[in-house]
């Protein structure tokens, strides 16, 4: 009687938790940001991290717009 | 606050789309939330979705779920041109805000966040792959030694065509493009494994200027950049070369290699750090 049940209950927990790619990566990020919310942890990236990637992306587009390059 | 965080996630499509790939899925195996709402633009995908997933609540406007008391975090997962105003509108609502990159004008928001006391994170993915946290402990350890140089490159295949539904991403404008979005993450992932940039130089160019729309069957004007490349140095003294391509055919994905003085790192996926997965 227990065995289907537990056989169950564990299908259901191995088929929800992904294990690699995309929803993996973002599983593990929830669990940082629920860290971030409950314990004022901040070692995740947030909109602070997020300016500091602007600022290296407008970086990069003004470098290609006004870069010097040699006509050969 | 529940003692569980209750979130609700905008744009909650059952069927297509980042939430439905990425996170829908994984919340209700997410410790300390709970799946509290799904928002779509119509009752039926937000009903389906609850239903999937297990949300209790369903909305088809974002400001009601804003307003509910019920509701500490939410998930944004739109299209990128719909972000900003739905981002500054929850922080306004006290929501902790879960936000995707890239976030286009959201450095606006920066303060207001902190103004408000909510927490944001913004899902560089990349720093959550397994294999590239393992890569960081391993170069911070003194594995590799000083690092000397760096190489990086990411080659996907989709530049000669695309569904209408993806048109947001050709327009340079609108912010989500080959940039913004594959070389934004392999870049983020390469700052956080061996450090940031000291100096850096750059060319971006447009090598397909007209995608085939499948669905459609028209040719429209490109203007998103399909060939990043990126050369600079590290502030701890490191070269770094970096090229990120959208190309028409055999796109083969990640190789992300770290020089050191005691040895090598590298990291390779077919497809990219941010999607994974990554093998070291």
């Amino acid at each position: 009687m227990i065995w289907p049940i537990l056989t169950f209950l564990i299908t259901t927990i191995m088929s929800v938790k992904p294990r690699d790619g995309p929803a993996f990566n973002v599983w593990q990020t929830y669990h940082q940001f629920g860290k971030g919310i409950q314990s004022e942890d901040s070692s995740y990236p947030d909109f602070d991290t997020v300016v500091e990637l602007h600022v290296s992306l407008d970086a990069i587009r003004q470098l290609s717009d006004e870069g010097r390059a040699v006509e050969l | 606050m529940a003692d569980r965080i209750r979130l609700g996630i905008i744009g909650a499509s059952p069927t297509v789309g980042w939430a439905h790939r990425a996170h829908l899925p994984v919340v209700p195996a997410a410790a300390g939330f709970e799946l509290m709402a799904a928002c779509t633009t119509r009752m039926e995908t937000a009903n389906q979705s609850a239903r999937q997933y297990g949300a209790m609540m369903v909305f088809d406007d974002y400001k009601s779920m804003l307003a509910h008391q019920e509701i500490d975090a939410v998930s944004i997962e739109l299209r990128m041109p719909a972000h900003y105003e739905i981002t500054k509108d929850a922080i306004n609502a006290g929501k902790h805000v879960f936000a995707e990159w890239p976030l286009g004008r959201m450095r606006m928001l920066v303060n207001s966040f902190r103004a408000k006391g909510v927490r944001t994170i913004v899902v560089l993915q990349s720093r959550a792959a397994p294999a590239v946290m393992h890569m960081k402990e391993l170069i911070d350890s003194g594995y590799v030694g000083e690092i000397l140089s760096c190489s990086l490159r990411q080659i996907g295949s989709c530049a000669l065509t695309r569904d209408s539904g993806r048109t947001w991403q050709r327009d340079v404008e609108l912010g989500a493009n080959t940039l913004t979005i594959s070389a934004r993450h392999v870049i983020d992932a390469l700052r956080f494994v061996a450090g940031e940039f000291k100096q850096v130089s750059a060319k971006l160019t447009t090598q397909v200027s007209k995608w085939h729309e499948t669905d459609t069957d028209e040719m429209v004007d490109v203007t998103s950049p399909d060939n990043i490349l990126v050369n600079g140095i590290l502030e701890n003294g490191a070269a770094a070369s970096v090229y990120v391509a959208s190309i028409p055919f055999a796109g083969n994905g990640l190789k992300m290699e770290i020089f050191g003085r005691n040895g090598t790192l590298k990291a390779t996926s077919g497809g990219s750090t941010n999607v994974g997965p990554v093998k070291l």
